[in-house]
């Protein structure tokens, strides 16, 4: 984790550093000690369970929260102190906050004419960003007469028309219906790439933040987790709750010894890649598609799981199974669906055999 | 046809009745040609033109109307600061209490109100000389404390509404807080302004008991004045004046519930 950030910050300066960030709200810190770098041209994403503290963290870099402790620095320069409307960081907000007395067009062109641009460079820079949301015509329209998804266009033309070193987004998404949200993804990462400005993100939605992300930092409790590549995050998650909270995890909670992991209600230890052999305290954390399922016991492999398939989830695309194990603890396990229409498919109540490649689970501590 | 359907039109029509019954009987005897009042003499407007001429009703009006003006005004700029201390500037020192003391004058009985407010203006007059007499300034000073409660109260609740996001994304564009609450926040609660101004109007204008305890001789206030001439017997004219104060009234509390049924639209 540490060796991806340190690679993609060391080329550039970070465009954002926060330096041991506290902030107290009454008797609780909301973020509790952060240290962050987040590179120029980054697409970052604060991501954790309400409550995280990575709104607060948001709204500290934009100058809405001041920290209780720590440094905020943008560009290389301190900006703990500056208050919001002077610094170069706009936000999208949550609700959009679009100003419902002002035109579509009214409302882009608003932090303009905060700085005092000329108006016919105004009328000609939101021209050009209303057309880059897609917008363009739409600028003498009120708020209200437009759908959700423009008005989230709106909201982003409205930060990005002032070429701010970030744009924050509250939970950009979270407002629009699904089939939208998937499109917005994309919409919003090629803008990101065409404008070329510093992107952080606040979601509750994993997929969210791995489908648009550069990396993502994981957040519970007021603390960062960990932070990596969605890759990286997903597949080595630092700890039990990142990898809970990311996707579905299968947790197997047991002992590390010099010939695997001891589990109990598991004839056979369970043999994992780097496992400590220690006698420490290990979960092994296999995440449900990296579980090959058969009628037939696999010959001669390591890690096979015999069970019964007590439940059956059909996605369409995918399936989960649940699988009971002879000790009562439950497998899920999730394959695509690949087969032809005339095989047997496996059904409730089947014996199954379960195996994983050892280089597919992760020992956690 | 069922019965049911006869009920609530029945209660409606008692309703009303029992709300307008003296109102409407107030208009119809305006138009009374007889000096007597309750003695019905064929419709006449002549009290409406007597009451055109009589100098002490004008002046009386002419003065209701600037203390109401003013005073709403006064109101209405110390009210919104005041709904904006409490539901913009957070937890404060004394924020309970002051929440508390605003609103007082609107359980208050006026009585009790009149009274203080007089034993203060006296107070003051003998310890600093200011102000001096009762007249003009005490009875805008006493409706102006009268009707700020009514403005904090109307401002507050429309600010409490508004989604505060709205002001953070302006100061995050670059407005200062000052032009953000010039540009966003009073365009937004506009509504709740001009409705809490003309309900200060109202108030100010009809006030009879405040009134009489802070004015002083040569300042007749328009209720004060038609007050004292009923106590030597209803004149016809007094009926013609009530009709168009009434009138004046509906007009305003009309206009005052439009524009605070608007601020739920926007």
């Amino acid at each position: 984790m540490k060796a991806v950030g340190d690679e993609v910050i060391g080329k550039r300066d970070p465009a954002i550093r926060f330096q041991a960030i506290r902030k107290r709200f009454g008797p609780v810190d909301a973020v509790a000690g952060v240290d962050l770098d987040i590179a120029e041209g980054e697409f970052f994403s604060l991501l954790g369970p309400s409550g995280c503290g990575k709104t607060t963290l948001l709204r500290m870099l934009a100058g809405l929260e001041t920290p209780t402790d720590g440094r905020i620095l943008i560009g290389g320069q301190d900006m703990t102190q500056v208050p919001a409307y002077a610094r170069p960081v706009n936000m999208m907000f949550h609700s959009y906050a679009l100003f419902p007395h002002m035109s579509v067009a009214d409302n882009v062109a608003f932090g303009l004419k905060q700085d005092g641009v000329p108006k016919a460079e105004i009328k000609a820079r939101v021209d050009a960003m209303l057309d880059l949301v897609k917008l363009g015509g739409f600028g003498g329209r009120r708020p209200h007469q437009l759908s959700g998804g423009q008005r989230q266009r709106v909201a982003l033309a409205r930060c990005l028309v002032k070429q701010p070193r970030v744009v924050l987004l509250d939970e950009p998404l979270a407002a629009l219906d699904k089939k939208l949200r998937e499109s917005t993804q994309f919409e919003l990462v090629r803008i990101q790439n065409q404008v070329g400005i510093t992107f952080v993100m606040v979601t509750h939605d994993q997929e969210e933040a791995m489908g648009m992300s550069s990396r993502i930092a994981v957040m519970s409790a007021g603390r960062i987790l960990q932070v990596g590549r969605p890759h990286d995050i997903y597949e080595y998650p630092a700890d039990r709750f990142v990898a809970d909270f990311i996707g579905t995890a299968n947790m197997f909670e047991g002992v590390a010894a010099a010939d695997g992991i001891h589990v109990e209600g598991l004839e056979r230890p369970l043999e994992a890649l780097g496992a400590p052999t220690n006698g420490a305290a290990v979960a092994l954390m296999v995440r449900p598609e990296k579980i090959a399922m058969g009628r037939e016991a696999p010959a001669g492999g390591s890690n096979v799981l015999a069970g019964e398939v007590t439940e059956i989830g059909y996605h369409g695309d995918v399936s989960s199974y649940r699988v009971r194990l002879a000790s009562g603890r439950l497998v899920l396990v999730t394959a695509a669906n690949l087969r032809h229409a005339a095989e047997p498919a496996v059904g409730r109540g089947d014996r199954v055999y379960l195996s994983w490649h050892p280089g597919n689970a992760v020992v956690l501590p | 046809m069922t019965r049911r359907p006869l009920l609530l039109p029945t209660l409606l029509a008692l309703g009303y009745t029992f709300l307008y019954l003296p109102i409407v009987v107030l208009v119809i005897y305006s138009f009374n040609a007889s000096r007597l009042v309750t003695v019905w003499g064929g419709i006449s407007t002549k009290w409406y033109v007597e009451l055109a001429h009589d100098q002490r009703f004008l002046d009386a009006g002419w003065l209701s109307l600037r203390v109401a003006v003013t005073s709403a005004s006064a109101a209405l700029v110390i009210g919104t600061l005041a709904a904006v201390a409490l539901v913009r500037f957070g937890r404060f020192r004394g924020r309970a209490l002051f929440s508390a003391l605003v609103a007082a004058p609107l359980v208050m009985p006026e009585v009790i109100m009149g009274l203080a407010l007089l034993l203060t203006f006296v107070a003051l007059e003998q310890t600093f000389g200011w102000p001096a007499g009762r007249g003009f300034l005490t009875v805008v000073i006493a409706h102006t404390t009268l009707a700020t409660a009514y403005v904090t109260v109307v401002v507050r609740s429309r600010l409490a509404q508004m989604d505060r996001s709205l002001e953070e994304a302006a100061l995050d564009l670059g407005a200062r807080p000052l032009k953000v609450f010039a540009v966003i926040t009073l365009p937004l609660i506009a509504p709740a302004l001009a409705g809490g101004w003309l309900l200060a109007f109202t108030l100010s204008i009809d006030d009879v008991v405040v009134s009489q305890f802070v004015t002083g001789p040569g300042t007749t206030t328009l209720p004060i004045a038609v007050f004292s001439s009923v106590r030597l017997g209803v004149s016809p004219e007094i009926n013609a004046l009530g009709t168009l104060i009434v009138a004046a009234v509906a007009v305003i509390i009309l206009a005052a519930t439009r524009l605070l049924a608007r601020k739920k639209e926007s």
